[in-house]
């Protein structure tokens, strides 16, 4: 099923973070990262996520992944207020509703990449009887119909990705985030990585979160957040904003080189 | 590459269609498991060797069991009548006499049949002696046949001076079979039967013989015995009965055979260092199999912890991930179990024609199965305590 973007009315955002803080330690060892983090995410745009190092991104892309938990604020998925839900309440939220992208793939060395998956849908529980297939399917989506039967180990770092991406699309999930997903990928392959991230985006039902240090892959942003110090500084949309369009530009030439 | 319409789909495609479970635990618990080599085969051993000293153990305590109680299981009386203060079967002294006639004249009884048993010295034929338990009786009037022969016959002793002993104690009697001669307690006997595994518990040899000439040899009385075996008429009350001879025998003890069995067990195993012993090995077999089997699974979770983190980020249940631990733990003990119980098999075998009774039944073995089940699972619970405790934000860089 394909659904194209509206051009009317502004979609409703598919999950919103109001005020988040995060505070980790205590006493003189407290450190509060994220200071009163406010975004949404809406369906059908891949949004970038940039900062410096030790800016809290990591930190937010957890708790807007539902792994972690913050210290005050709300997060909204799903139209699933996720302050007091137990954490198997958040497992299962993740598993309906979020997947994700790692830097270093997180696939499992004993299974094929069909099996990695497959994986990802038998978590879910009861699945469908085309479970299979839907697997293949999402291998097929990301070029890698050939390589269903491979183990990670015979797999290119870009593969190895691609098999990420797959398997975190076989599960439909509402809101896609990706931690640093071309961080360990050549150029080539960086690119084709973002390629695909940004077809992901398109589907008019998810969002993509992308955290990326890499000025490289600016030009498939729809929308770009900086974040400095546990707050944002920034949020642009590129496509919209001739400004904004142009300073990406230039970082992107940057990176390029 | 396809395009982005084969990517799209919808966040509710993928509760649409008919449901099955999927299998990938057993297949991510079995990988996981036979991935690394060199962890298997260290769990592997640890069972193994559990499950072959559980298996000696408890086939041991089966084969102590049978060979306390061979004699009474061989027997067809419900009651018997034993000397006031006897522990065991294989431990006897001599009632006063007279008992059998006495029984007889109870109402209930059908017949009554002595046994004669004491230990005796045996005199083998090229010098040298050994002690020995001579076991009389009548078994043309329902006495104690031997049983297990497998040369001569039990008719050949009704002659004269002959005996039948076990094959299993050729070497400690010095014979080689039929007709070799011997003395016991100076008088001469030969060897007219050869029966197959009837071993003692005391490791003293069983002689069989006719009642008369186990009553001179143990320099009993005629009509006096160690035992009266006392079969009951059809439709006898044994309790009323039982009441009933022990109230005319007031210097004997009357037990229903199955309680004489009991304590004959109790005797050998729980009041002397053999029951211990055997409690000890098996409780030291099934520790040293926790520890071995949760250590390795132990190191197992830990190396694929980065794994388990990323099933709870891609949202698994405890519950999954636990199923994942305990299917490792139950592959572990299946193959651990198989190795075991065959070498355990072995074994066993080897030891057939040895006067150690160790005994292998279907019951002891599944018996055996579901206790390394259990041992594997108790062993999974280290494992399950650290997955449990896995924070999936760290599978994010930070």
């Amino acid at each position: 099923m394909i659904q194209s973007k509206s051009d009317g009315a502004k979609p409703s955002p598919i999950l919103v973070a109001d005020g988040i803080v995060k505070v980790f330690g205590t006493g003189a060892g407290e450190v509060q990262v994220l200071k009163g983090v406010h975004l949404d995410l809406l369906p059908g745009e891949l949004t970038l996520l940039m900062g410096p190092s030790g800016s809290g991104k990591t930190t937010l892309l957890s708790i807007l992944g539902c792994i972690l938990r913050q210290t005050e604020g709300d997060l909204v998925i799903a139209n699933t207020k996720t302050n007091k839900l137990s954490a198997e309440a958040m497992a299962d939220l993740r598993r309906n509703h979020v997947g994700f992208v790692f830097q270093s793939y997180n696939l499992f060395p004993t299974l094929t990449a069909l099996e990695n998956v497959m994986l990802a849908l038998d978590v879910r529980g009861r699945m469908p009887a085309d479970a299979p297939q839907r697997a293949k399917n999402a291998l097929d989506s990301v070029g890698l119909s050939h390589r269903i039967n491979t183990y990670p180990a015979k797999l290119s770092g870009g593969e190895k990705q691609r098999v990420a991406i797959a398997r975190a699309l076989a599960g439909s999930p509402s809101v896609m985030l990706a931690d640093e997903p071309t961080a360990a990928l050549d150029s080539e392959n960086g690119q084709s990585v973002m390629q695909l991230m940004s077809d992901v985006s398109k589907d008019a039902s998810r969002a993509v979160l992308c955290v990326t240090h890499d000025h490289r892959i600016l030009k498939y942003a729809d929308r770009i957040i900086r974040i400095e110090d546990g707050v944002i500084s920034t949020d642009e949309r590129p496509k919209d904003d001739p400004v904004a369009r142009a300073n990406m530009e230039r970082l992107s030439a940057e990176g390029a080189h | 590459m396809q395009g982005s319409a084969s990517i799209a789909g919808g966040a509710d495609a993928a509760a649409a269609g008919p449901r099955r479970r999927l299998r990938m635990a057993p297949k991510l618990a079995y990988r996981n498991l036979f991935h690394d080599k060199i962890s298997l085969f260290v769990t592997l051993i640890g069972i193994v060797f559990s499950v072959v000293l559980l298996s000696f153990q408890s086939g041991i305590y089966l084969g102590i069991e049978r060979t306390i109680a061979a004699v009474l299981d061989k027997t067809k009386g419900e009651l018997w009548v034993l000397p006031i203060g006897t522990k065991s079967v294989d431990d006897p002294s001599l009632l006063p006499g007279r008992e059998k006639y006495t029984v007889l004249s109870v109402p209930g009884v059908a017949n009554v049949e002595t046994l004669s048993m004491g230990f005796a010295r045996w005199r083998k034929q090229n010098g040298g002696a050994t002690t020995v338990l001579v076991v009389g009786s009548d078994w043309n009037s329902g006495g104690l046949k031997p049983w297990n022969v497998i040369d001569g016959s039990v008719d050949q002793l009704a002659a004269p001076k002959m005996v039948a002993v076990d094959r299993t104690y050729f070497k400690d009697l010095d014979v080689k079979g039929l007709g070799d001669p011997a003395e016991i307690n100076g008088m001469t006997v030969k060897v007219g039967a050869v029966t197959n595994k009837i071993r003692s518990f005391t490791t003293m040899p069983y002689i069989f013989t006719t009642l008369g000439r186990a009553q001179i040899m143990l320099g009993a009385q005629q009509e006096q015995g160690s035992y009266a075996l006392v079969s009951l008429k059809p439709d006898s009350d044994v309790d009323i009965v039982q009441e009933r001879i022990q109230a005319k025998l007031p210097d004997a003890e009357v037990l229903k055979r199955e309680d004489f069995r009991n304590r004959s067990i109790n005797y050998w195993l729980f009041h002397t260092a053999a029951g211990s012993g055997l409690i000890a090995g098996t409780a030291l077999a099934i520790i040293v199999g926790i520890v071995i089997v949760a250590q390795t699974l132990y190191a197992s979770t830990k190396d694929h912890l980065n794994e388990f983190a990323t099933l709870r980020a891609l949202g698994a249940s405890a519950g999954y991930i636990i199923q994942v631990i305990l299917l490792q733990a139950l592959f572990s003990a299946i193959v651990g179990y198989a190795l075991g119980m065959t070498l355990t098999l072995g074994i066993f075998k080897l030891a057939e024609n040895t006067t150690l009774n160790v005994v292998m039944t279907p019951g002891l073995a599944a018996l055996l199965f579901a206790t390394t089940i259990g041992m594997c699972m108790l062993a999974a619970i280290s494992a399950i305590f650290k997955v449990i405790r896995i924070d999936p934000a760290g599978v994010f860089s930070r």
